[in-house]
C-alpha cells in the first residue's frame, strides 16, 4: 500500500474508531503506519506448514530444566 | 568516610555496614539525598525526590538496628523507582502529562513495597519515557534525562532515570520496566547491570501499564551481586496480576558462584547485522571471557527478526487499544511524537496482530529449540554506545535507519517471548559503554545472573563511574 492510499485508509478508518485526527498529526500518523506496513510484511514471509500453529495469544512458558 | 557512604558504594556494602551498626541508614539516606541535590539538576533522572519518606525509613531502620530486630537484605539500601510504580501519596505519572491529574496513589506498588520489607529506603521516582513508549530518554514533559558518562549523550529509554541514576551514584539499585527493552536500554547505553526477568515473574500490581502482554519489572543495579539481591526480594507471586504465574520464590544469590559449566551460544545474523563495531567488539570480549570457563559456538537465529517484527505489531496495537480514551479526548496533550505512533497503532488491520501472536509463538519455539544446545546466549543489547541527545537516525551496516525504533532492536526479540536477561556492561576503549545481552531460558535467571557475576569477577562487565566521579572499583566485596 503506498503513501496516496494510507491516506484513503486514514480518512475512512479514523473516524471508525471514535478517533478525530489534528492536521498535525496527519503525516506522522502516515509514517508509523508505513513502518507498521514493512513489519507486516517481514511476518507475511514467515512460513509456516498450514496446520502446524494454533492461533497463540497467550505466552505459555515451559518449566525449566535443571 | 567509611566505604558505605562513597556514592558508589555497593548496595551488598551498605547493607552490610548498616546491618552491623557502622553507619546508620539516616546517614546513608542525608548523603544519597545530597548527591541527588547536588547532579539531578544536570542529569534530571529524578522526577520527584521523597526526603521524608526517606528519613523516616532510614529511621525506623536503624532504630530496629539498635532494638536487635532482623533487619533485611537491603538494610538501609537507597533505591528509587521509574515514575509508572505507585507511590503512595504521588499521582503515578508515566512520564506524561496527562496522567499528573490522576490521584496520589493510595498505596506502594507491590514491589516498592517488598523492597521496603527488605530493608530498602526510597528516595523518589524516576524520569522516564512517555508512557513507556520510547528508547531515548527525551521526555517532551519532563525534559531530557542525560546520560552521566557524556551529558550531551542519551541515556536511553524508556527506563532512562533508572539507567541514569543507577550509573550516577543517585541509588544504587533502581527499578524499572521493561516491555521491548526498557530496562536493557538504558542500561547498556549508561553502563550499569540490569534484569528482565522471565515475563510472569515479577507481580506488576500496582505499576501503569503500557502492553499488558509484553509488560515486565526489573531491577538494575552497579554490581552482579546487588541486582541478584534485588531481585531476590522481588520474588514471589500476587494475584493482583493476572500475568504473575504462581511459582515460590527461587533465590539466586547463593547459587551466584556455583561451579557449573555453561554452555554459550554467541548470536550472530541479525544481531550482527544490526550491531556496530563497538556492540560487536562487546559481544567478542563477554564471549571470550565467558568462553574461559565453557563451551562457546556461535549460533544464527534469523527468526529474531520476525521476532522482533511481531513485538513492534503487539506493541503497537496493544498498547493503542489501551490508549484509545485517552487519545480520543486529549490527543494534544500527548508528545507529538508518542501521540502518533499511538494513533497508527490504533488503526492497525487486525490481521497484521493476529499473524503477530502467531509468529510470537513461532519464534518462541525457534528460541526454545537453541536452549537444547546451549543453556545461555549472548547478544549485543544496543547496535551502538550511547548517541548524541537529540539524534534522529544511526549509521548501520552502511545504511541510514531511524533511531527511536532502531535503539531496540535486538532487545526486542526476547521479550517479545518473555525469556529472562541480564544486561551487562562494557566498556571499551572509548568512555562510553554498551551492554551485552545475557539470555537464559524461561524461569532460570540464575543463569544470567550467575553469568554477569561471572564476567564481572573477570573484569569484563564492570559499572565504571562517570569520569567525573571517583575512580573506578572494579568488583563488589561479597558479605
Amino acid at each position: 500500500m503506498g503513501p496516496t492510499d494510507w491516506e484513503t485508509y486514514l480518512d475512512a478508518m479514523t473516524p471508525a474508531v471514535g478517533l478525530t485526527l489534528d492536521p498535525a498529526s496527519r503525516a506522522g500518523v502516515i509514517r508509523f503506519l508505513g513502518l507498521a506496513a514493512e513489519m507486516a510484511a517481514r511476518l507475511e514471509a514467515v512460513e509456516f506448514a498450514p496446520d502446524a500453529l494454533d492461533l497463540d495469544a497467550t505466552l505459555a512458558l515451559p518449566e525449566p530444566r535443571r | 568516610m567509611t566505604g558505605a557512604l562513597d556514592p558508589f558504594a555497593s548496595a551488598t556494602e551498605i547493607a552490610r555496614a548498616v546491618r552491623e551498626g557502622a553507619v546508620p541508614a539516616v546517614a546513608i539516606a542525608e548523603a544519597a539525598l545530597e548527591r541527588v541535590a547536588g547532579r539531578n539538576a544536570e542529569l534530571n533522572a529524578y522526577t520527584t525526590v521523597t526526603p521524608a519518606r526517606a528519613m523516616e525509613e532510614a529511621a525506623a531502620i536503624d532504630a530496629a538496628v539498635a532494638a536487635g530486630r532482623p533487619v533485611g537484605p537491603l538494610a538501609g539500601v537507597p533505591f528509587a523507582v521509574k515514575n509508572l510504580f505507585d507511590v503512595a501519596g504521588l499521582p503515578t505519572r508515566a512520564g506524561s502529562r496527562i496522567n499528573r491529574e490522576l490521584a496520589p496513589a493510595a498505596a506502594d506498588a507491590v514491589l516498592v513495597q517488598r523492597m521496603n520489607r527488605a530493608g530498602a529506603v526510597l528516595l523518589g521516582t524516576l524520569n522516564m519515557g512517555e508512557y513507556a513508549y520510547d528508547f531515548t530518554g527525551e521526555n517532551a514533559h519532563d525534559g531530557i534525562c542525560r546520560n552521566p558518562h557524556d551529558p550531551a549523550r542519551m541515556s536511553g529509554g524508556s527506563s532512562s532515570g533508572c539507567g541514569a541514576a543507577t550509573a550516577a551514584g543517585l541509588a544504587p539499585v533502581s527499578l524499572g520496566s521493561d516491555t521491548n527493552g526498557s530496562i536493557r536500554v538504558p542500561a547498556s547505553l549508561c553502563g550499569v547491570f540490569s534484569l528482565k526477568p522471565t515475563y510472569g515473574r515479577l507481580p506488576r500490581a500496582g505499576s501503569f501499564p503500557f502492553v499488558d502482554s509484553l509488560d515486565h519489572l526489573g531491577p538494575f543495579a552497579r554490581t552482579a551481586e546487588d541486582l541478584a539481591r534485588a531481585y531476590d526480594a522481588l520474588q514471589g507471586h500476587d494475584p493482583r496480576d493476572h500475568g504473575c504465574v504462581a511459582r515460590p520464590p527461587e533465590p539466586t544469590l547463593p547459587g551466584l558462584t556455583a561451579p557449573r559449566p555453561l554452555r554459550v551460544g554467541v548470536l550472530g545474523g541479525w544481531f550482527r547485522e544490526n550491531a556496530g563495531e563497538e556492540a560487536r567488539a562487546a559481544q567478542a570480549r563477554v564471549a571470550e571471557a565467558l568462553g574461559r570457563d565453557a563451551e562457546v559456538g556461535p549460533l544464527r537465529l534469523d527468526a529474531a527478526e520476525a521476532g522482533r517484527a511481531a513485538a513492534y505489531l503487539i506493541t503497537n496495537s496493544e498498547s493503542s487499544e489501551f490508549h484509545l480514551p485517552r487519545l480520543r479526548e486529549r490527543a494534544a496533550e500527548y508528545d507529538p511524537d508518542t501521540r502518533d505512533r499511538f494513533l497508527a497503532g490504533a488503526l492497525l488491520p487486525a490481521a497484521w496482530v493476529a499473524r503477530a501472536r502467531r509468529v510470537r509463538r513461532w519464534w518462541l519455539d525457534q528460541a526454545l529449540a537453541a536452549f537444547a544446545r546451549f543453556d545461555l546466549l549472548v547478544a549485543p543489547a544496543t547496535p551502538v554506545p550511547a548517541p548524541a541527545v537529540g539524534q534522529k537516525t544511526l549509521e548501520l551496516g552502511g545504511r541510514t535507519v531511524p533511531l527511536r525504533p532502531s535503539l531496540g532492536l535486538l532487545a526486542q526479540p526476547f521479550s517479545c517471548v518473555g525469556l529472562p536477561v541480564t544486561c551487562v556492561p562494557v566498556f571499551g576503549e572509548h568512555r562510553l559503554p554498551v551492554g551485552v545481552q545475557i539470555v537464559a531460558p524461561p524461569w532460570r535467571e540464575d543463569l544470567c545472573l550467575r553469568a554477569a557475576h561471572l564476567l564481572e569477577q573477570a573484569g569484563v562487565a564492570v559499572a565504571r563511574p562517570p569520569a567525573d566521579a571517583a575512580e573506578p572499583r572494579t568488583v563488589a566485596t561479597r558479605a
